[in-house]
């Protein structure tokens, strides 16, 4: 296999904790920390939570097949920038990473997929959970994992999505850009009312873990284990920070004029 | 028509050119950028009659997870597309040179051609990535 | 890849695993507060954080930002059925039976002598399938007392179910000028638009939430009851979307002090069972006239009679605050009243006090001396509240 060429000189990196806010500005915000990723050479970690229980759509996911989904269409829905399957952001972590300019244009993506999942698979298992790489149980059962594309991120599995038993409870997406990469990931915190048959991980795993359900209240436990896992890949330092007032304007504008917009969420073939 | 990959030229984003005696380029991604990619989901392409600028975004693809932009290494007018591709992506997995291009173009600036690198140049890069 | 040390990430989680168990009773937040460093001491039988970082800093944060408080502690009993209201105003001092979906009124509970039982909350709500319903929300040390003083009066009401909620929900008060502003982002209603002593039940990241405009402190605020499950949750973001306003949490301690500036009775101090609402300052809280209720007879004749004392505030001189049981004495050292509550005040930085005197004596300004544990401190009688924000 061939090995990243991420290890880089140390980075600049700062995480933003931010509050939970509605799917178009969460994902206008992603955009515009990007491009500020971009433009001031560091690695952003976003961390956050979505204001009301929102389905996001993968980039390239048509709307039809959101239409099919009748249970889901009293809910706030946005179309993302990274691929992959649609996810509801109900009781559920995300994080958003962006890395700074062209490290790769292409390729090497698996990477920090890795990096990253490592580190919470590792978090998970010192927690109690029988968490593992979908490929480690791929192997073992011997079947082929599906690369068909069920409508949800969660019913979809690649290689390096994490499971908890058989159940996933993370995925991540990538989009690559002239500004860098922006890394999306979802951790599956409890099983949304609106799809049960997509347990989270309190659900999951029901053993005796009293404490847990408070543990998980706070999404700043996984800013601190991805931070962990990128530095498997990327030597950063690390600072706390938030957006300024200027790329809260460039996410405002984003939002206005895609992320909130039907023509974008709604269009059929990107 | 065949395609060597020796002959072709190439873009330091992966995608590759070769160019007919008419004028007419055709376009794909290199070997290496499909086996990178891994697992191609979707794909999108320009229009017929689109104009496109070098070193600019002339399309996307997307991976089992990743969404990445595809450059164009020339500039000019797309007079074909290679529209089966974007239903049977398999097809750049098995051939990405002979049966897995992504469209012609008539070029506007065939000097372009002389600032992208040849296969060595090329997998000399691919080398130092990988 | 070798494996990193989660260590630093879990080092918390196993911490906190390690307080020690005590036999009181835990709110759904006595978790966060333990891992947060809160002092914890037992209150009504819970363990309740009395302060993380210092009662005059949590205090001059509420005051001036926005003060985050768990107050789950707080008894909640939840009345349904067509006839709840009139259980309510067969109980109440206060009239229930006008009130309108979204209000919430102050009210008192006595006994049939007059004498407070308890200062409580009732809301007029709507739940989501449209039924009308009332909560009461009642002192957390007088839960125990007030669910037995309910059962005959319940059993006169039989169409009216009443569940106590306390257990399954929590409590989280959000207090202080900023208080408005933290909360907005995380309601898609316009909690802004919800008035002084109204409520709405609403959502809060697609989790039910019943959000009312009061509090306990004298500042703007909003009271959220909440699932018990999603109280860390609604808690740790209130935190985070409080971030940039400052916001702190607060514990029990500097709830005193707050309430005292802003002179709020506390069962226990400023009422309790001998102390009927007129004598107490509360006759706002007493609708009387043409309606019955539990201790109306005897409210009828206490509200015309003769009080022999008065609640008022005090001012004292030096630095030592005066505590519940000191006397208070005339210029001829004779006893003309008693302390109920008294504390340093973080905002005038003087000590402050409430206390119960002769109606004779209740006069602004009139200089008075405080007895503490046995010396003299010169003090004087001022109009309350001792606190009073400054209107938006």
């Amino acid at each position: 296999m061939r090995r990243s060429g991420l290890a880089v000189l140390a980075m600049n990196a700062v995480l933003w904790l931010d509050p939970p806010a509605s799917g178009s500005w969460n994902m206008a915000m992603d955009q515009a920390m990007l491009e500020y990723a971009a433009s001031s050479q560091q690695v952003i970690l976003r961390i956050y939570e979505w204001s009301r229980p929102t389905v996001s759509l993968g980039y390239f996911q048509s709307w039809e097949r959101f239409s099919e989904q009748s249970e889901l269409q009293s809910l706030d829905v946005v179309r993302r920038m990274t691929g992959g399957g649609a996810i509801l952001h109900d009781r559920e972590w995300t994080y958003s990473l962006a890395i700074p300019g062209d490290l790769e244009r292409k390729g090497h993506s698996e990477q920090l997929y890795r990096s990253v999942h490592h580190a919470v698979v590792a978090w998970l298992r010192e927690l109690g959970y029988a968490a593992n790489f979908w490929e480690e149980l791929n192997q073992k059962s011997g079947t082929t994992y599906l690369k068909s594309d069920p409508f949800f991120c969660f019913e979809r599995r690649t290689q390096v999505d994490i499971v908890v038993g058989e159940r996933k409870i993370m995925g991540s997406a990538q989009r690559r850009s002239a500004h860098g990469l922006l890394q999306h990931g979802s951790l599956l915190i409890d099983t949304s009312p609106a799809t049960p048959h997509l347990p989270g991980l309190l659900s999951v795993d029901t053993s005796e873990k009293p404490n847990h359900r408070y543990y998980f209240a706070n999404p700043a436990r996984l800013g601190e284990v991805v931070k962990i896992g990128l530095q498997l890949g990327l030597n950063c330092r690390w600072t706390n920070g938030k957006a300024n007032e200027a790329i809260i304007e460039r996410a405002k504008a984003e939002a206005e004029a895609r992320f909130a917009s039907p023509g974008w969420t709604r269009s059929k073939n990107r | 028509m065949t395609i060597d990959p020796k002959q072709l030229r190439y873009a330091s984003t992966h995608e590759w050119v070769s160019l007919d005696s008419s004028g007419i380029a055709t376009i794909g991604i290199s070997a290496f950028a499909v086996e990178e990619l891994t697992d191609l989901v979707f794909m999108a392409l320009p229009k017929l009659g689109q104009k496109l600028v070098a070193q600019q975004e002339f399309g996307e693809v997307e991976s089992v997870k990743a969404v990445s932009p595809l450059y164009s290494p020339v500039s000019g007018e797309v007079v074909e597309i290679h529209s089966e591709l974007v239903s049977e992506l398999e097809i750049l997995g098995e051939d990405p040179y002979e049966k897995g291009w992504l469209m012609k173009v008539k070029l506007s600036d065939p000097s372009e051609l002389d600032k992208l690198m040849d296969y060595s140049a090329y997998q000399k890069q691919c080398g130092e990535a990988a | 890849m070798e494996s990193p040390s989660y260590r630093t990430v879990l080092e918390t989680f196993t911490k906190r695993n390690s307080v020690t168990q005590s036999s009181n009773l835990t709110t759904p937040l006595t978790a966060w507060h333990c891992e947060h460093g809160a002092r914890l001491a037992e209150f009504a039988g819970y363990d309740m954080p009395i302060q993380y970082t210092g009662i005059v800093a949590e205090h001059n944060a509420t005051r001036s930002a926005v003060g985050l408080f768990d107050i789950s502690h707080m008894g909640r009993l939840r009345f349904d059925g067509s006839r709840a209201d009139q259980l309510l105003d067969h109980l109440l001092t206060r009239r229930v039976t006008d009130m309108k979906v979204g209000q919430v009124r102050y009210s008192l509970v006595c006994n049939e002598e007059g004498g407070i039982l308890d200062d409580v909350l009732v809301s007029c709500l709507e739940s989501p399938s449209s039924k009308n319903y009332f909560l009461l929300v009642v002192n957390a040390s007088n839960r125990p007392k007030i669910l037995k003083w309910l059962q005959p009066h319940l059993a006169d009401f039989p169409d009216v179910q009443m569940t106590d909620v306390t257990d399954q929900t929590a409590m989280i008060a959000v207090q202080g000028p900023r208080a408005v502003e933290v909360c907005k982002p995380l309601f898609s209603i316009p909690i802004d638009q919800i008035g002084y002593y109204k409520s709405r039940v609403t959502q809060q990241m697609g989790k039910a939430t019943i959000l009312s405009r009061t509090g306990y402190t004298g500042e703007d605020g909003f009271e959220l009851i909440v699932k018990a499950d999603e109280a860390p949750r609604i808690w740790e973001n209130l935190m985070l979307s409080g971030r940039d306003a400052g916001i702190v949490p607060v514990g029990l301690g500097a709830r005193d002090t707050l309430r005292l500036e802003a002179s709020m009775p506390l069962y226990g101090h400023e009422l309790d069972e001998q102390i009927d609402p007129f004598r107490a300052g509360l006759g706002f809280a007493v609708n009387l006239g043409d309606r019955q209720f539990v201790g109306s007879e005897a409210l009828e004749g206490l509200k015309i009679g003769k009080a022999t004392s008065v609640r008022v505030g005090l001012m004292l001189d030096g630095m030592r605050a005066a505590r519940q049981g000191a006397s208070v004495l005339d210029s001829d050292s004779r006893v003309i009243g008693i302390v109920t509550s008294g504390s340093h005040s973080p905002t005038l930085n003087q000590p402050i006090a409430m206390a119960y005197i002769e109606p004779s004596m209740a006069i602004e300004n009139l200089a008075v001396e405080v007895d503490i544990r046995g010396s003299r401190v010169s003090a004087k009688i001022c109009s309350q509240p001792f606190y009073r924000r400054k209107s938006s």
